[in-house]
């Protein structure tokens, strides 16, 4: 399936996250680059299916909060907010703080520090069931995020009272703050460990939007099992000179130079950045 | 009739709310027992969530429960409240403004024989700094109730802390609680004004009868709600007195004594204040009474405080 319309917004997207840092002044851009093709899909295919505020929806969680703009621009796309408020990202004027917030629209929880939107997720799941609602729970975790013992913790509460609800994806691009994930602290066989948690797991490639498109049907059939989805990813994937680079991690923000290349490279005009 | 604890009071006081609002749900990280909310798990057990030893996990998915419309009602014991998952009560639950209630016992040297490691000395000082936290502080049974009637129809965070002793009540009957009420427990005259803090409140109470005694007029003040405190009712209250005894199971850094010097240094007033509390030291294990005595909170030590710095 070519999934052509999906392909051209996921472009326009990585500009507007690029030209976001580019006008704040700062931001993670490296790890929003590797999961906005997977927070592109839940909203597409989970959490836009139903109205917004709807006790039903499904929920999406982005615990891994520093790729916050990711987030905002898919929520800009859907009209939660004007695209306008990309540019004051970060700002005292604008709404969309440096990690996500509930005062901003389409946020179900602070995150960002690594670890607390996936308890808050486990914590609305289970809710959920309680309510005997039917909706589903989708949460982004990140590989260096499962350094934390909060994930674990989390993780044996959704196996033991049967999320099945609940699917976490983990954004796996092997790179962290100071450098490899497998360097500064190893988190493999991370699929195995999942799995004697008591998850369903599932390993896709997590820029592969068929194969993305997929898990999501996977994640929505009816288990006791919390399930896992393992995207094998690329630290600020879709632009050449930021993949697999430590440097886009969150520190200097793009030049002038590096921005234009960066959009001519996702063929976007940089025209279209007025907004 | 045999004392109850409060944490007993509570536990069976939670039958009555959790009837009446079928959205109260009960959280514990395996402390049912200690917390003594055991009482109403045992009747709605479907109402209750067991997190296991995993406080960081019950605090920010209590969030979550609470982000879909329950009433989460998290009973753990202070050192764990407070410390060990404190961010996930500041980010996970203040930050998102989230309708949980956290409810500890076992605050101060009160601990007792569990040593050092469980006597939050430090817990006030630490949660007063919290933004849209608000910290309740019953004296006894009666106070509980009316503050719990008022914690479940606010929609917000709210830390309760419970005494663990067995030590009876003070009020006469169910006192109805106002945001940042401060209780007049005993007027003798107003040459000393003694502030207290839960426990401690029972050794202010038996001081100043001493005092009272020796010719030394003191009225004793306990703070019902550590913040927010109702500023003009403490300032109406040491009008006229001499000098001001602020009393507390708690590290004098951070707490009540440090909440009360900084309304009176707002407000010019000059008048002599003096702090009782745990002097920035760890505790020590040994019975509830032995600490109070051994870290100069029992009635001797105030009464000695009181005179030599009136």
């Amino acid at each position: 399936m070519e999934l052509i319309e999906e392909k051209k917004n996921l472009n326009y997207f990585r500009a507007q996250i690029i030209d976001s840092v580019y006008a704040s002044g700062n931001g993670h851009i490296g790890g929003a680059l590797s999961c906005v093709d997977l927070i592109y899909m839940i909203y597409k295919y989970c959490i836009e299916k139903k109205k917004k505020g709807h006790r039903d929806r499904d929920r999406f969680i982005l615990s891994k909060g520093h790729a916050c703009l990711a987030q905002y621009c898919v929520l800009a796309h859907y009209d939660h907010f004007s695209k306008k408020e990309l540019k004051k990202f970060r700002s005292s004027k604008g709404m969309l703080e440096g990690h996500p917030e509930t005062s901003i629209p389409g946020i179900e929880t602070a995150s960002g520090s690594l670890g607390i939107g996936a308890s808050v997720s486990v914590g609305i799941a289970k809710g959920l069931l309680l309510k005997k609602s039917k909706a589903k729970v989708y949460c982004i975790i990140s590989d260096g995020e499962s350094q934390e013992g909060i994930i674990w913790e989390a993780s044996m509460f959704a196996s033991h009272y049967n999320l099945g609800n609940l699917t976490f994806i983990l954004d796996y691009n092997n790179l962290q703050q100071d450098g490899k994930t497998s360097e500064i602290m190893n988190i493999q066989p991370i699929s195995s460990k999942w799995k004697s948690f008591g998850w369903a797991v599932k390993t896709i490639d997590g820029h592969d939007l068929n194969q993305i498109k997929k898990s999501l049907l996977w994640s929505k059939k009816n288990s006791k099992k919390p399930k896992l989805i393992i995207a094998k990813t690329t630290k600020g994937k879709g632009v050449s000179f930021m993949e697999n680079s430590l440097d886009w991690h969150g520190t200097s923000p793009p030049t002038s130079d590096q921005y234009s290349r960066a959009l001519e490279e996702l063929k976007i005009d940089p025209k279209k950045m007025n907004y | 009739m045999q004392k109850l604890s409060m944490r007993s009071d509570y536990g069976l006081l939670m039958n009555k709310f959790m009837k009446k609002n079928k959205r109260i749900l009960t959280l514990s990280a395996d402390t049912t027992g200690g917390t003594h909310i055991k009482h109403a798990v045992k009747n709605f057990k479907n109402r209750h969530i067991n997190y296991g030893i995993a406080e960081q996990n019950m605090m920010a998915s209590a969030a979550g429960l609470a982000r879909v419309g329950f009433i989460p009602v998290l009973n753990t014991y202070s050192a764990f409240a407070s410390m060990r998952a404190l961010e996930m009560l500041r980010t996970g639950i203040c930050l998102n403004n989230a309708n949980v209630k956290i409810v500890a016992s076992h605050s101060g040297l009160d601990v007792g024989q569990d040593g050092p490691t469980h006597q939050t000395l430090e817990e006030l000082g630490i949660l007063r700094s919290i933004p849209n936290l608000k910290i309740l502080t019953p004296v006894d049974k009666y106070d509980l109730e009316g503050q719990m009637e008022w914690m479940f129809k606010y929609k917000g965070p709210v830390y309760l802390r419970t005494i663990r002793r067995k030590i009876g009540t003070i009020l006469k009957k169910k006192k109805k609680f106002s945001l940042g009420d401060v209780l007049e427990l005993k007027n003798y005259g107003k040459e000393v004004v003694i502030i207290s803090l839960q426990i401690t409140s029972f050794y202010s109470l038996e001081a100043a009868a001493e005092l009272n005694r020796k010719g030394v007029k003191c009225k004793v003040l306990h703070a019902s709600c550590l913040k927010p405190i109702n500023e003009s009712k403490i300032l109406k209250a040491i009008s006229g007195a001499k000098s001001v005894f602020v009393i507390e199971d708690h590290n004098i850094i951070g707490g009540l004594g440090t909440a009360i010097s900084e309304i009176l240094v707002k407000s010019n007033k000059k008048i002599k204040f003096n702090k009782i509390g745990v002097e920035d030291r760890f505790g020590k294990s040994g019975s509830a009474e032995e600490l109070f005595k051994k870290f100069k909170l029992d009635k001797n030590s105030i009464i000695k405080k009181i005179l030599k710095n009136i």
